[in-house]
């Protein structure tokens, strides 16, 4: 048994002085004020909390965790290293290893991988929807769903077709699979590498316009009330897709969606001079546009929010800005800076922000609640709020360590 | 003034430098009237000349100014090979790390690479067109033409007519006429004219617009036919008849007395017609002229970390 003292816990919404308890099963068992579970327990092991604050373990949606068959980008080891040591207690990888996960037998495969590594039920495979995310043909969705897969993407190699689009979430809703697309207009943003607008005209560099994903957006939602299959958007970066997002749900559609924590800090200017770390799919978008994320995940409309880890070698970073690779190593810190420049400067309240990294993504899944009471599974993380750290090099467990906010200083440390 | 490395685009320069390199491709001018054209101020330098995208012009241009301050010149051959051949930059930075060389002149069709280049080498590099970003020495090198016909170019006003979307020259040119003062205006249409330019590119629809404008000098951009990707106007007629320069614009020109400027090479019967590139006024041939001062000045300025002085 474990007890936790003098520690700031997180319960019904709010963090209150108070001590628990973790029996051999990993349940926790009793919860009660700060000094009253010593004489009760004296053959716990104590852990000292104070200053520090036990919150529910993250779930991250969005991991592009490169494998298999990328090891020089990611291992499965390195992975999840850096899951647990960016205060996740979760994730749902997407299908962006070499070899496509569009079949049950892959799925399979790639669970063993994980099982092997010491990955447990809290890591989760998302499928590709199409056939090697070609958006042409539809994978072996039953074989998938067959091999535990609840969710099924394109990462971000949207459907061009509608039509298949449209069979593909008609067949998806058969099996209850969510849909999770990162919307775009292949048409329309090709050849971008960074937003359209003027950090694409300074720096001569081909733009992706925001109406790209807008006209998506629309075109995913109008789909999916359409075939009635249930439908998550991934990546929401503009501020008219979030008025999407929010004339849907208030239509009353089974709609949820994401956004990425670069693009609730960072617009276009990061990209700087050639800053490949910002070269993100989709792209930094104005201020304005964040302005709306972070006004919409205030008020849930956005309902969480994600890593979007994409990890890639010092190397490839180091190309010429429209040869790089797009995506930043981010598993490792995404809650970290949240917690620092959204949550402790009282932009989003820490109840909505737990619920949009932890409650909600475990929801949407169907897994279990993360919630911190008495019988539930012990799934939380210990964060120190005070301890101020630096995003080196050796703040990555990941070993892709490409990220905006790479040199900064930040406030708070998770504990392993 | 603090030494300065590389060149790498407009918006890094202070004025101090763009009027000291202004003022010293002057007297690089005046040697081109000697009988000797050289001075032996770089002798034992050597500049490497990278040419990702063919142009025979801009590095003839570089090669000459190198020349006439005796320096050495090597042309490192990148036909597209070694890129298909799947040699990185950073390796090919590595190779010409090896290779000692003080100046790296270097052409790119992809934007941002110089910068990548002057990070990783000792030697000053000097940017001569990457991608849809920038082309310092033309900026250079117009700013001078354009001086040496309004000393005082304060106020004076330039229309750059074309694709300005994928234009280096008018991104650079454009940022340094503004720097100094002079008043810009674009035309051409909106599918190569972008939305987010810089606020101090005015927007003229029309040819009579530009002429109750009443520009001082009208730069006409090539048409990339060969960069573009993606159609952006139905064909070259409709392109010239629009916004070419013909004979009854050119005799719009000629009455307000402005110049005629264009970086070159022109495609004629496009932007240009033949008899427009007969004009007095036309200033496309000293472009290339002054290109070579220019070219010398900034060559003579910059000071790469490589050990000795460029001196």
């Amino acid at each position: 048994m474990k007890l936790f003292e003098n520690g700031q816990v997180f319960q019904s919404g709010e963090l209150k002085p108070t001590d628990l308890l973790v029996d051999e099963w990993g349940l926790i068992s009793d919860i009660a004020e700060t000094g009253s579970l010593a004489s009760r327990y004296p053959d716990a092991q104590k852990v000292d909390c104070k200053g520090q604050w036990l919150l529910p373990a993250g779930f991250d949606l969005h991991v592009r965790g490169m494998v298999p068959g990328y090891e020089h980008k990611e291992t499965i080891p390195s992975l999840l290293a850096a899951m647990t040591n960016g205060g996740w207690g979760g994730m749902l990888l997407m299908p962006t290893g070499a070899s496509p996960i569009d079949s049950g037998g892959a799925v399979s495969r790639l669970q063993e991988a994980l099982t092997a590594a010491g990955a447990g039920d809290d890591v989760l495979i998302a499928g590709a929807l199409t056939r090697g995310l070609a958006g042409e043909e539809l994978s072996s969705l039953a074989g998938m769903v067959s091999q535990g897969v609840k969710v099924v993407t394109q990462v971000d190699a949207a459907v061009a077709d509608a039509g298949v689009l449209r069979v593909a979430m008609k067949y998806a809703s058969d099996f209850g699979l969510l849909v999770a697309l990162q919307s775009d207009t292949p048409a329309l943003s090709a050849r971008g590498v960074i937003n359209e607008g003027a950090t694409s005209y300074k720096l001569g560099l081909p733009g992706s316009p925001a109406i790209a994903q807008e006209i998506g957006l629309e075109r995913d939602l109008l789909l999916a009330r359409d075939t009635g299959c249930r439908f998550h958007a991934q990546q929401v970066s503009t501020a008219r897709m979030v008025d999407s997002i929010r004339r849907a749900k208030s239509g009353g559609a089974a709609v949820t969606c994401d956004v990425s924590i670069h693009h609730l800090l960072l617009t276009e200017t990061a990209v700087g001079d050639y800053n490949t770390a910002c070269k993100l799919s989709p792209p930094l978008r104005l201020e304005e546009d964040r302005a709306a994320l972070i006004q919409a995940l205030a008020d849930g409309t956005i309902d969480c929010v994600t890593s979007s880890h994409a990890p890639h070698t010092e190397f490839e970073k180091a190309a010429p800005f429209a040869e790089a690779p797009f995506g930043a190593s981010a598993l490792d810190i995404a809650l970290l800076v949240g917690l620092e420049k959204l949550v402790q400067t009282g932009e989003i309240p820490l109840e909505r922000w737990l619920d949009a990294t932890a409650g909600r993504p475990r929801a949407i899944l169907g897994l279990p609640s993360a919630e911190l009471k008495v019988g539930a599974e012990a799934r939380f993380t210990i964060y120190e709020p005070e301890t101020v750290g630096r995003i080196d090099r050796q703040a990555f467990a990941s070993k892709g360590a490409s990220s905006p906010f790479l040199g900064d200083t930040v406030k708070g440390k998770f504990l392993s | 003034m603090e030494a300065r490395k590389d060149l790498l685009d407009i918006e890094s320069l202070t004025m101090e430098e763009i009027s000291y390199v202004l003022d010293n491709a002057a007297p690089m001018k005046q040697l081109f009237t000697r009988s000797v054209k050289k001075v032996p101020v770089l002798r034992g330098k050597n500049v490497l000349s990278l040419f990702y995208e063919n142009s025979t012009r801009t590095s003839s241009s570089f090669e000459v100014a190198a020349k006439r301050l005796s320096a050495d010149v090597t042309e490192f051959s990148v036909s597209t090979s070694s890129v298909k051949k799947g040699e990185s930059l950073l390796d090919t930075i590595e190779t010409l790390q090896a290779m000692r060389c003080d100046y790296i002149v270097i052409r790119h069709s992809q934007a941002g690479v110089p910068g990548v280049v002057a990070k990783h080498t000792r030697a000053s590099v000097l940017n001569a067109g990457d991608g849809h970003h920038a082309h310092p020495t033309q900026a250079l090198l117009d700013a001078f033409t354009f001086r040496e016909k309004f000393p005082e170019v304060a106020g004076r006003r330039v229309v750059i007519v074309g694709d300005v979307e994928h234009s280096r020259v008018a991104r650079s040119t454009s940022r340094l006429f503004h720097r100094l003062g002079i008043d810009v205006a674009v035309l051409g249409p909106s599918t190569l004219i972008p939305d987010a330019r810089p606020d101090h590119m005015k927007r003229l629809r029309s040819w009579e617009e530009v002429f109750d404008w009443r520009p001082d000098a009208v730069y006409m951009l090539r048409v990339q036919l060969e960069r573009q990707e993606g159609q952006f106007f139905p064909d070259i007629p409709e392109y010239h008849g629009l916004y070419g320069m013909n004979s009854a614009r050119l005799e719009q020109v000629r009455k307000l007395g402005a110049y005629l400027m264009h970086p070159g090479p022109v495609n004629r019967g496009v932007e240009v017609t033949d008899e427009a590139m007969q004009y007095e006024r036309s200033l496309i041939s000293e472009q290339v002229e002054n290109g070579i001062a220019v070219r010398m000045a900034v060559l003579h300025w910059l000071k790469p970390n490589t050990g000795g002085s460029a001196l």
